[in-house]
């Protein structure tokens, strides 16, 4: 047997009583090398004391799944400990099993899987996260790094790992919230032996291609993913020749009801193209163009919906009423007060978890404080010479950064660099805290950590934590990156996306040398607050920032300074030099940022359309032999633009 | 050259964040001096239109296109973006901080690199050491180790047309230039207390103007419609466009 998955802390939860519990392993094995794998479940009873630490030690042995550059621990006994499969508790050939549900913790339970097999039966396996040695691990190393907010692993629990390790082996596609669907046709089952309930599944097919448009996309999507993995551009044979990629093909072929077969071929031979990726070409963007037919005008009608009430979305022991997705669209598309705000930015941005409550974000607040007290500052001199020099000049921000008394004396501060003003203390500390990294300080980190000191003036460590979290959950960092990735990729995105849905606008900014954006770097770069929102610059500003903050859109600034682009787009036409252009963008007025916000998801959906009356079209020339277009000429990069969270 | 743009002269300020690149250029095309300038994120630009002398003696008239920079190193690789075109560079610098002194070559260095200008022997480039008006105490930069460097990079700027038209200008001692026979003028100044500001743009303006009728004489003969930069100067009183294309 080898054994490619284990993972500790799961436990059977046969009844209420906590002593019935039963503790044990998860594994997935294969019986041998060809064989399908299968999902096992091992309980510590039954096992003696040396296989119970063997598998503790896979468990962390597979923390590399997780973590790519992770030290793999060795693993100091013998590989060749054979675990019988007769021990099993449970033995589930991943072949058998029609769903898995991944449930969440929540503030009554365990993380738990419901496995549901094609012939009905289902199991339910529980995730004690906090026994988990692995999970612990891996949670711990992603609040210490960097990550990507739409990932799905976002708030961390012990069935991430398991969710990544089953896609591996069997690509399971997403058929509703937390749930996957692995196969849909009935098969021999074999479990325990069991192999009676064969009815069934007229219904189940009939639903699931009812599901189908809404799923394909995800699963189109999964295919992408898997072909990246395994292939480069030039070796289609290979790509279809895999496993992952057969499998996925199959289960298409499985799913759908025979009359489609010809519907279904097209789609074979679209995913097998699309599988061919090729790096974003500019011209071939003019293709996508055409088939950007919504040709309505955005019309402004009034303000977006608000929300005013706290209550609204908080229960009486503060814990959140909405679910993730929920509170992400929320923010995403109405306006909330800054009650709400002061409310949800900590837990947005990864301060506190989505599940915690007044109780437990008090005593989070507590814990993170002495983090905070223990953060080392850099010790490059220069380096915080240029924090000290930017937050000196902080002071005529706001009021609150005064750096004397209202009589100006200009001879007794100046030149020395020397802070007297508390809060702009505080603000030189939490910069250096926060860029004790290798991407380190630089200009605009202080223009995004204003807004939200400005909400928390009195509470430091919360300032921290939320700048943090825009640095790294919302991933601003990036834009600071010496080799400039993340912004180039900002603006690279910008400019496709203009070249797809405003190509009259492109024309014009190609023409007067406006196309590679510099423009709007300032935009992005410091997030809008370097802008004019006319006499209520904080509510404009705020709602561009909840936007974001929401994290509800990939990139979502780029969204926004598309909604610019086209609110302003007949004075850019205008426009005769790249100079006048720089001039009117670093001194353009938003005067509405609800329209602006609202423009932003009509682009949004304007470009989601295109790319789907795109894609339908596309089958068309990928079936025929003697087209010459068969790379996706959107690419990776922008196809990911429109991905929702996963929460 | 069917761009007929107004007559133009684009002016890039770098140097240290924290020198006082924004200041000066406030106090010069705004007359007024506030502490208040955030650090400059990304670029931007003031104009400040003003009369001119120009190389054959007549009047020209001309805008001046005054491009405001970050200062911080990480931002260099914008500046391609909008060295281009450029028609004289000003390296700024803060006496009271040694580094942001030393940072001058490289800084003159990374505008040659990203600029592209086509004869980068002779462009001009003008340095402004600032905060003159504080406290002697304090200044960590003396004039000695000023003149020095200006013969250094003098000495890596092989004298070319710059040079050769622009050695006949003297300026007095008490008017804070140090310029002598050297390629490159500095000027002490103070945003903050308004020292030679006005002075030094002046000489900024001239040099830019040399610098862009030098372009226009060596680009009449090139087909690079590209260049709109290499505008023409009218010249007042005599009419003529000295662009004949």
């Amino acid at each position: 047997m080898k054994v490619i998955y284990c993972k500790s802390g799961c436990f059977l939860h046969p009844t209420k009583k906590l002593q019935d519990n039963i503790k044990g392993f998860i594994i997935i094995f294969k019986a041998d090398l060809n064989a399908f794998p299968n999902l096992g479940f091992v309980s510590e009873d039954d096992i003696s004391e040396r296989m119970i630490e063997h598998l503790n030690q896979l468990d962390l042995y597979f923390i590399k799944n997780s973590i790519v550059d992770y030290q793999n621990r060795s693993l100091s006994s013998s590989n060749d400990i054979s675990l019988d499969v007769a021990v099993l508790y449970y033995n589930i050939s991943l072949d058998s099993i029609n769903i898995i549900q991944f449930r969440k913790p929540s503030k009554f339970y365990k993380g738990s899987i419901l496995i549901k097999l094609l012939s009905d039966r289902e199991f339910v396996i529980f995730l004690h996260d906090d026994i988990s040695e692995s999970t612990k691990y891996i949670k711990n190393y992603k609040t210490k790094i960097q990550y990507n907010p739409f990932n799905e692993s976002e708030i961390y629990w012990g069935g991430e790992d398991l969710k990544k390790s089953l896609t591996k082996l069997a690509p399971m596609m997403k058929n509703g919230e937390n749930v996957y669907l692995l196969n849909s046709k009935p098969k021999k089952i074999d479990i325990f032996g069991d192999s009676s309930n064969t009815k069934e599944t007229g219904k189940d097919l009939k639903s699931i291609w009812n599901n189908w448009e809404s799923t394909k996309w995800s699963l189109l999507a999964k295919f992408a993913d898997l072909s990246v993995k395994v292939t480069d551009k030039d070796n289609l044979k290979k790509i279809q020749s895999h496993e992952n990629v057969k499998w996925v093909l199959n289960k298409i072929q499985e799913i759908t009801p025979q009359e489609s077969k010809d519907f279904l071929y097209n789609q074979q031979q679209y995913l097998k193209v699309w599988a061919d990726k090729v790096i974003t070409d500019h011209k071939k963007l003019s293709k996508i163009r055409e088939f950007e037919k919504n040709n309505a005008d955005f019309v402004y009608i009034e303000p977006r919906d608000s929300i005013e009430d706290l209550s609204d979305i908080l229960d009486d022991e503060g814990y959140l009423k909405i679910t993730t997705f929920e509170l992400r669209a929320l923010a995403n598309s109405k306006n909330i007060n800054s009650d709400i705000r002061f409310f949800i930015y900590p837990i947005l941005l990864g301060m506190y978890s989505f599940d915690s409550s007044f109780q437990s974000r008090e005593t989070k607040h507590k814990e993170l404080s002495l983090q905070y007290e223990k953060l080392l500052i850099p010790e490059d001199k220069e380096h915080n010479f240029q924090i000290l020099k930017d937050v000196y000049r902080l002071a005529s921000v706001d009021k609150l950064f005064h750096q004397n008394n209202e009589e100006d004396k200009y001879e007794e501060i100046n030149e020395e660099w020397d802070l007297k003003n508390p809060h702009l203390i505080k603000i030189n500390t939490i910069l250096q805290k926060v860029t004790n990294d290798e991407v380190g300080y630089v200009q605009g980190m202080s223009d995004l950590l204003i807004p939200i000191y400005l909400m928390y003036p009195d509470d430091e460590v919360t300032v921290y934590y939320c700048l943090k979290g825009l640095l790294d959950v919302i991933g601003l960092r990036a834009n600071f990156r010496e080799d400039q990735s993340g912004i180039t990729s900002n603006l690279e995105n910008v400019a496709n996306l203009v070249e797809i849905l405003f190509p009259e606008l492109m024309k014009k900014l190609k023409q007067i040398s406006g196309d590679n954006f510099v423009f709007v770097y300032r935009m992005i770069l410091v997030l809008f607050t370097r802008e004019n929102f006319g006499n209520d610059k904080n509510a404009g500003l705020m709602k561009f920032w909840d936007y974001t903050v929401a994290g509800f859109r990939k990139e979502s600034q780029i969204w926004i300074i598309l909604a610019i682009l086209k609110k302003h787009q007949d004075i850019i036409l205008k426009i005769d030099r790249f100079d006048e252009l720089f001039a009117y963008f670093n001194g353009i007025k938003i005067d509405d940022a609800d329209e602006i916000l609202q423009i932003s998801e009509w682009i949004f959906l304007k470009f989601f359309e295109t790319i789907k009356r795109f894609d339908f079209e596309r089958l068309k020339w990928l079936t025929d032999e003697d087209s010459e277009d068969k790379n996706d000429p959107l690419g990776v990069k922008m196809r990911s633009l429109l991905e929702q969270p996963m929460d | 050259m069917s761009d007929r743009r107004k007559n133009i002269l684009k002016i890039i300020i770098l140097g240290d964040s924290g020198v006082g690149k924004t200041s000066l250029i406030q106090r010069y095309v705004n007359k007024k001096y506030t502490q208040q300038y955030k650090a400059t994120i990304g670029a931007d630009f003031s104009t400040k239109e003003l009369e001119l002398e120009d190389i054959n003696g007549g009047k020209a008239t001309a805008t001046l296109q005054i491009w405001d920079t970050a200062g911080q190193e990480r931002f260099q690789s914008l500046g391609v973006a909008f060295y281009r075109g450029a028609d004289c560079c000003v390296l700024v610098y803060d006496v009271t901080n040694e580094k942001s002194f030393q940072r001058l070559k490289t800084w003159r260095d990374d505008f040659l690199l990203n600029s592209n200008v086509s004869n980068p022997e002779s462009f001009p480039f003008v340095i402004l050491g600032n905060k003159m008006d504080v406290d002697d105490s304090k200044k960590q930069v003396t004039t000695k180790q000023a003149n020095d460097l200006i013969i250094e990079l003098s000495k890596t700027s092989n004298d070319g047309a710059g040079a050769a038209t622009n050695g006949g200008v003297t300026v007095s001692a008490d008017e804070g230039s140090l310029q002598s026979n050297k390629n490159i003028p500095l000027f002490f100044t103070s945003a903050k207390g308004d020292l030679n500001v006005e002075f030094a743009f002046q000489e900024v303006a001239r040099k830019a103007l040399q610098q862009n009728q030098y372009q226009l004489s060596t680009s009449m003969f090139d087909d690079d419609e590209d260049f709109s930069n290499a505008i023409n100067i009218r010249l007042d009183g005599s009419n003529v466009d000295s662009c004949q294309c």
